[in-house]
């Protein structure tokens, strides 16, 4: 091992690699266990989602919007059509704000679902992994009951499908209530375990100063400690009518632990979401009737939603015709990485790989 | 503080620097920009960061549009004391798409700059390393221009 210091390697971590998700590269140079540098290589999953909205209609792009990460559709997807529709001025009706923000819950509650069980598998609880897939897969099954085909759920002016029966309303919030029993399990053992701890406390920590220089959003600017929540901070579609307490970590380290601490509450606070959602929902119509093909006056807008992985953003010009004229989408996971190469330096490799996994990254919402 | 009183404040404090302001409008509609000159577009991102009363700590998205006769930079601006945000745009003419870069004040431009860099071709000055970001190095072409031939059709 001796003979090995002192020497600079260089290493591809990735594209296909357990922390990786998907396709990201992270061209690593080890001296020995310790990380003197990494460079974030992105574009593995490239779609130009961007130029195919410039030869697509406004209706026609809801399902590419979609796509851009296939783990949360709905986030890029909900943050480009209230973009077509502030600009076109079209009101959407109540029930379907209501739809939109259940779909949106379930969405976030499947998608921190399989980050936990991401995380646990990244320190070899292997149970505890098994025991999150299970109930991230029960989750999406309810999801696509309500929504079917992933994809194809929102649309401008409303939504595609209303809720399904009774029956399912029944069986989810009896599945809330078993989901409780799960993350507080969940978080007994983040706090108590010996390697939990271990791992993931002090692991890869990101300041207050640091997550906003590099713009970090989301579950990762509210771990460093920022209570800066699009849904509360600037509400937008019925979220203001709801109770919602922004979760921020009591600790306050800003560590990978934090992290994954925020995402449990995460979870918590959007169940009581749907909860209220269900209890909430007025009768009426899921869309509005809007004139095909849509096109909305010259102009530019940009418009943010609280997306799984933070702020959402679209940015949208057009020129008047059917289809836009530039299309552009932030996420989140483009300013975490953004931010890798920067924490890249002089730690061990072994911490490296937990931030990455505990930023809860997805390369194809960062390359589009 | 609104666009408006953001504009009114601009112009006092940088007297020198022509600024204009773009509001909505019946036949335009979204959200208002402020436009500014690209060769003082520093000078501004330096007075909008560091003064106590705009105090933009993030840049939350940069973009850049192709008009065909000219390209235009986007810039996001957001701060999380004052909770204002800032449209800031510049136009380009051709042919020297060339611009100072603001990877200085926000380092999260570092990354912005090489994605507008790789789709528009647009050489920042100053950046630390300026190359493509989502394509290969040996791309030739600019994709989101609107002049790119596109291989698929």
């Amino acid at each position: 091992m001796n003979e090995w210091l002192g020497e600079e390697k260089k290493v591809c971590i990735g594209p296909h690699h357990p922390v990786t998700r998907g396709g990201m590269n992270f061209i690593a140079s080890l001296d020995g266990e310790t990380l003197r540098q990494a460079i974030p290589e992105i574009g593995y999953c490239h779609r130009s989602l961007e130029k195919i909205a410039e030869n697509t209609d406004y209706q026609g792009f809801t399902t590419y919007a979609s796509q851009a990460d296939p783990l949360s559709p709905y986030s890029c997807q909900w943050s480009y059509v209230m973009a077509v529709e502030k600009l076109a001025e079209i009101t959407v009706p109540r029930r379907a704000e209501f739809l939109r923000v259940i779909a949106m819950e379930l969405n976030r509650i499947t998608s921190h679902l399989h980050f936990l069980s991401f995380m646990a598998e990244i320190i070899g609880a292997k149970i505890l992994k098994a025991q999150s897939f299970k109930r991230a897969e029960i989750f999406s099954h309810y999801t696509t009951t309500f929504c079917g085909n992933d994809n194809m759920f929102l649309q401008i002016g409303g939504v595609v499908r209303d809720l399904c029966s009774s029956d399912w309303e029944t069986t989810l919030i009896q599945f809330l209530d078993h989901l409780k029993t799960f993350i507080d399990e969940y978080s007994y053992t983040l706090k108590n375990n010996y390697v939990f701890q271990r791992q993931l406390s002090f692991t890869g920590v990101i300041s207050v100063e640091e997550a906003i220089q590099y713009n970090l959003v989301g579950p990762n600017l509210r771990a460093s400690g920022l209570a800066w929540d699009l849904r509360k901070n600037r509400p937008y579609s019925i979220y203001s009518e709801l109770n919602l307490e922004i979760p921020t970590c009591q600790r306050n380290k800003g560590d990978a632990h934090d992290r994954v601490q925020v995402r449990i509450d995460e979870i918590a606070q959007s169940a009581s979401l749907i909860r209220q959602c269900l209890e909430k929902i007025p009768q009426g119509p899921i869309q509005c009737k809007i004139t095909e093909p849509i096109k909305p006056k010259t102009g530019e807008i940009y418009n943010c939603i609280e997306g799984v992985r933070g702020d959402t953003g679209t940015y949208l010009v057009s020129n008047g015709t059917t289809q836009p004229h530039r299309l552009k989408l932030r996420t989140g996971s483009f300013s975490s990485l953004a931010l890798l190469e920067k924490m890249g330096r002089e730690i061990p490799l072994s911490d490296y790989l937990t931030l990455i996994a505990s930023l809860d990254i997805s390369p194809w919402e960062a390359d589009r | 503080m609104q666009i408006r009183h953001i504009f009114e404040h601009l112009q006092k404090d940088l007297s020198s620097v022509f600024f204009e302001l773009h509001e909505d409008s019946p036949s335009h509609g979204g959200d208002p920009f402020i436009l500014v000159p690209a060769m003082s577009l520093l000078p501004v991102c330096d007075i909008l960061k560091d003064m106590q009363r705009y105090d933009f700590q993030c840049l939350s998205n940069l973009t850049a549009v192709d008009f065909q006769d000219h390209l235009r930079l986007i810039y996001h601006l957001f701060s999380y004391t004052h909770h204002h945000s800032l449209t800031l745009t510049t136009s380009l003419l051709p042919p020297h798409y060339e611009i100072d870069s603001v990877s200085r004040l926000w380092p999260i431009a570092n990354w912005f700059e090489r994605e507008v860099f790789d789709m528009f071709g647009i050489q920042f000055r100053g950046h630390p390393s300026l190359k493509r970001l989502l394509l290969p190095q040996h791309w030739t072409g600019y994709p989101l221009r609107k002049d790119y031939e596109r291989m698929a059709r």
